[in-house]
């Protein structure tokens, strides 16, 4: 029977560091410690004026061409999983295509989803593999959310990141290591909770939608810029993730002590705190990495992966629950078996 | 739980003394009722009611008395 099994992970930041003394000047009410004490974040990476989703996602993926870990010849589908693409059209997928030199009879689409959108890709490149529809995808993540947001807007400018990832994830037969059963959700209800209003074709940009506002929380934002309710997605995270959990676990018959590590979308340091409290395995199974780059988005879990092989403590047979979840609302979660 | 039960968990995730959470404190009268001690006290209820509040239920959270209205209508709150 055929496996998609993880291969590789590479991660791209770039080079640009924000640290909270920046953020603290603009955002007078909060000093730095404040800043780190709420959120568990003491710098993130913003992308340069003219970098794009793509260029990190391409970042990541010339480091696995370097290392020799991805022949370009091999890929039959890129899936680029991003929410601030290059354009409107064409997809960044197909742009990535050509400057990667993938050949050109391979499929390459966008996915537009946030922190459940690493989850998401694997499923559909398990999808593509085990139904041979591929034998190798390149799964990327590119986020540029800081160009979203207002810096006068505490409640995001403080916590999002930039980043890319590259993943090949490979048909392998005869194993069972690789990526296992998913659980997923979706409840639009909460799409409002997270969002750029403006600039897509439901509301265009106008000088009207670029004027500035400032909420009862000391927040500016513009329609053009994100809008974070925290209070509802942390509502939505606390009650939906430790549901998942345990659902993926009765799906898959797998007991808690038998995972070895439980790998959440890194929103927060608040957030992972009242998670653990909430599910019943030892913190020291559940990674922490966000101090020195934030909410990376749809790049913070296989971001989590790369740290954990690049330290020597993922290991062969490892048994993995991997759990993305936010804006949407949305939400995965998948089991693998490390290969 | 009963009432001086509730008040003394979200005074901790306020980091307040119980005393003060009595009537119409709020974010209006409690510097640490902020957004992250909004938090705090949907984390509380959220515990207590096994994920049942719901979005337009955690909007109302303005003041101590909404909240021990919710954890009554939750049937968190022992009579």
């Amino acid at each position: 029977m055929t496996q998609a099994v993880i291969e590789s992970i590479a991660v791209y930041l770039p080079e640009r560091v924000v640290g909270n003394e920046e953020l603290a000047r603009t955002i007078s009410r909060w000093s730095a410690a404040d800043i780190f004490q709420k959120t568990g974040i003491r710098e993130r990476r913003f992308a340069a004026a003219g970098e794009c989703s793509s260029d990190l996602a391409i970042g990541a993926a010339r480091k696995l061409m370097e290392e020799g870990r991805m022949n370009p010849a091999e890929i039959d589908y890129v899936i680029f999983c991003t929410q601030s693409a290059d354009y409107a059209l064409p997809a960044s997928a197909c742009l990535i295509q050509d400057r990667l030199g993938l050949p050109t009879a391979c499929g390459a689409s966008d996915v537009n989803q946030g922190c459940s959108g690493y989850v998401t890709g694997l499923s559909l490149s398990k999808g593509l593999i085990v139904s041979r529809q591929a034998r190798c995808v390149l799964l990327l993540t590119g986020e540029t959310y800081s160009k979203y947001i207002n810096p006068r807007d505490a409640a995001v400018a403080t916590l999002f990141g930039d980043a890319g990832t590259a993943t090949v994830i490979r048909a392998r037969e005869e194993t069972d290591a690789g990526i296992g059963e998913f659980v997923f959700g979706t409840d639009g209800r909460g799409g409002k909770n997270l969002i750029v209003p403006a600039g897509g074709m439901r509301k265009r940009r106008t000088p009207q939608t670029a004027q500035e506002t400032t909420d009862s929380d000391g927040n500016t934002r513009s329609e053009n810029d994100l809008y974070m309710n925290g209070r509802d997605v942390f509502r939505f995270a606390i009650s939906e993730v430790p549901r998942t959990y345990r659902s993926l676990l009765a799906k898959t018959g797998l007991a808690p002590e038998q995972l070895d590590y439980l790998i959440l979308h890194q929103a927060n340091k608040y957030m992972l705190d009242q998670l653990v409290r909430r599910l019943e395995l030892p913190k020291e199974k559940i990674p922490y990495e966000f101090e020195d780059i934030g909410n990376t988005v749809s790049n913070t879990i296989p971001i989590v992966l790369e740290r954990l092989l690049k330290r020597d403590t993922l290991h062969p047979g490892q048994q993995l629950m991997l759990i993305g979840f936010g804006v949407g609302y949305s939400w995965a979660a998948c089991t693998v078996r490390w290969a | 739980m009963k009432l001086d039960e509730l008040r003394k968990r979200i005074a901790e995730e306020l980091n307040v003394d119980p005393a003060c959470l009595i009537g119409n404190a709020g974010p209006g009268t409690l510097a640490e009722w902020d957004s992250m001690g909004s938090l705090g006290i949907i984390s509380v209820l959220d515990s207590a009611s096994r994920g049942s509040i719901t979005s337009e239920e955690a909007e109302q959270l303005v003041s101590f008395d909404a909240v021990v209205s919710l954890a009554r209508k939750k049937g968190i709150l022992e009579d």
